[in-house]
């Protein structure tokens, strides 16, 4: 076991390693460059001498490995480099823009964690009934339908039955939490929705091959509550493979923010990727990817590890 | 090696025993899984729209002067904001979902296959640095790397199709892998490395043969995610470029004109359908055909 973590862990910086060279190597190959895209129209009326100027000043001169070099160096003190589009530190709009992709985050995971399980639950315990047949079609349903379409319509059908629509431009958390939670609870609610379909099927099928177990029918046979053993007996023995989906989920709902953020005008981390990436702003697009790619492998680890710890059953060697 | 090319013919004659036992076993395997037929039902619907949906509907891109009609008889989905048949649009976004779907899943497929088999084969260093390189791509949520992707390769077809392969490829080459070390470990395979067959030639013809169906039906099981995952970035407007109708992209443009409900409604509709059925076959076939996946 504790071989394991240690290896597990040791694993961690090469892996990293490996993502800052392939996503630095991905922003060599995007074919346009800043300079092109930011003179536009007036390419031809530049000198050489000025592009040279021009590409001294980007640092694109330099060739691909001392750039690489330049870059991790800057990374390891901290600093997340400056946008070309704005000239901002990287650092300081993810500082100022990730209290929203948090906030969406959070609330998507406080309404899809209740709902996956419930209704996984509710499904298994209801086995071959009606109530089951009816939620386990809502899951293969809501799994099929693009969730940008129900955020679309989720727009646009209160805006033409009601004439209703959630009120511009976004106001922080503190500033006015009940409008910011009328702006976040739709994308929230359907991001969780949207995500508890998986988690509900996961659960539904490890709950019905954990109550067949024996110790099941003992807590029946000796005269605890229906209640009792669901909750205390089965579902956490049936964990162990949910908190897997969680954890994938999570990842999962920080890119489905891209999306929510884009149509829902959140200005979160999310929509500064997309905007990052058509205007060709490789510092923040790098930095971005390799700060979440870090994330999303750390959560991995995590999850991981949280299954040999949750089950002492679970020995890697 | 004469033992070897026997025994397809064995496996053939006893299939062949009782005439007519096939259909009966065909027309068995439906009846116990219904929701598989509908998936089969769904995908068979929408790969012949795909096809022959050019045949039996207008002209997709032809611009007349009937702007943002609703549905009738005569546009039986209305008309988008130039006039063009919704219904037209629809169906043939239907063609550039499917089109690009499967050429992703050939081109990931394939991908997958060489670079899980190699992986396997080869142990040590290889390997393990295959292995990182999956694990730290797969860190990724999909979307992220798509849209990382659409941004490098353009926005082109072709690129898109390559895009989406390479991400399925990552996923496939993991199955592939575990698939290859457990073939790997047979007699048959040792039996061959001391009569001198070549690493290539091991892969090909004894490793190779038993990847087939366990690639295809998880292949099937990622056709959805495929359309959704290219509909989200036509949504995005980093997907195919236009005029060519692809229900992401009109799912964007519909939004922009919110008062006609049916723009936003009919293509949201065929990705549902489309990915419904991919999905349900896809689940079918894996609980048919591995068991040890059955209920997830």
């Amino acid at each position: 076991m504790r071989q394991y973590v240690i290896r597990r862990v040791l694993l961690v910086p090469p892996t990293v390693l490996l993502l800052s060279i392939f996503v630095s190597g991905m922003m060599q190959l995007v074919p346009s460059s800043v300079i092109d895209e930011r003179l536009g129209t007036l390419q031809e009326a530049v000198t050489p001498d000025a592009r040279e100027a021009l590409e001294e000043h980007f640092g694109l001169n330099k060739p691909v490995h001392e750039r690489y070099i330049q870059w991790l160096g800057q990374i390891f003190q901290g600093d997340l480099g400056r946008s070309w589009l704005t000239n901002l530190p990287v650092t300081k709009e993810i500082e100022r823009r990730m209290p929203v992709t948090l906030e969406f985050l959070v609330l998507t995971m406080l309404l899809y964690i209740p709902a996956g399980i419930g209704i996984g639950v509710i499904s298994a315990v209801r086995r071959n009934r009606p109530e089951d047949y009816g939620l386990r079609f809502f899951t293969i349903f809501m799994l099929a339908v693009p969730n940008f379409w129900l955020f679309t319509l989720a727009i646009i059908l209160p805006l033409l039955w009601w004439g209703y629509s959630p009120a511009v431009p976004y106001s922080e958390l503190w500033d006015n939490p009940l409008r910011n939670l009328e702006q976040m609870i739709v994308p929230a609610s359907i991001t969780a929705i949207a995500s508890a379909a998986l988690l509900a099927r996961v659960t539904r099928s490890e709950m019905l091959e954990v109550l067949r177990q024996d110790y099941v029918v003992t807590a029946q046979a000796k005269g605890l509550q229906g209640r009792t053993v669901v909750l205390r007996h089965a579902l956490r023995n049936a964990m162990l493979p949910v908190i897997t989906v969680i954890g994938l989920t999570i990842a999962g709902a920080l890119a489905g923010s891209v999306i929510a953020e884009q149509i829902y005008n959140l200005p979160g981390v999310g929509i500064y990727l997309v905007r990052s990436l058509t205007n060709n702003d490789l510092p923040v697009v790098q930095s971005w990817m390799l700060l979440f790619g870090t994330a999303f492998i750390l959560l991995n680890l995590v999850i991981d590890l949280s299954y040999s710890w949750l089950d002492p059953r679970i020995r890697f060697t | 090696m004469t033992q070897i090319a026997a025994s397809p013919e064995v496996e053939l004659e006893t299939t062949n025993v009782p005439r007519g036992s096939r259909r009966r076993r065909l027309a068995g395997a439906a009846r116990k899984h219904p929701v598989g037929v509908i998936g089969l039902i769904l995908v068979a619907i929408v790969l012949f729209l795909a096809v022959f949906g050019s045949a039996i509907s207008a002209d997709p891109n032809e611009i007349t002067l009937d702007i943002l009609q609703k549905p009738s008889s005569e546009h039986w989905f209305g008309t988008d904001g130039l006039g063009r048949d919704y219904f037209a649009r629809v169906i043939s976004g239907a063609r550039a979902s499917m089109s690009l779907a499967l050429s992703a899943m050939l081109i990931g497929g394939v991908a997958a296959l060489m670079i899980g088999m190699v992986s396997a084969y080869a142990r040590g260093f290889v390997d393990l640095l295959g292995q990182r390189l999956v694990d730290m791509l797969l860190a990724f949520p999909g979307l992220i790397l798509l849209l990382l992707m659409a941004q490098v390769v353009g926005r082109g077809w072709e690129a898109m199709a390559v895009g989406l392969g390479f991400l399925y490829a990552v996923d496939l080459t993991r199955i592939v892998r575990s698939n290859t070390l457990a073939t790997l470990a047979n007699p048959y395979v040792e039996s061959a490395r001391v009569v001198g067959a070549s690493p290539p030639r091991i892969l090909i013809r004894h490793v190779l043969p038993n990847m087939g169906p366990p690639a295809l039906i998880y292949m099937t099981a990622l056709i959805g995610g495929a359309i959704l995952a290219e509909g989200a970035l036509s949504f995005l407007g980093l997907g195919i470029a236009p005029p060519t109708p692809s229900w992401g992209r009109m799912l964007a443009d519909g939004r922009t004109l919110w008062r006609e409900w049916h723009l936003s409604v009919f293509p949201g509709v065929a990705m549902t359908v489309a990915v419904l059925g991919f999905n349900l076959l896809g689940d079918t076939l894996r609980d048919v055909f591995d068991p040890r996946l059955r209920g997830s």
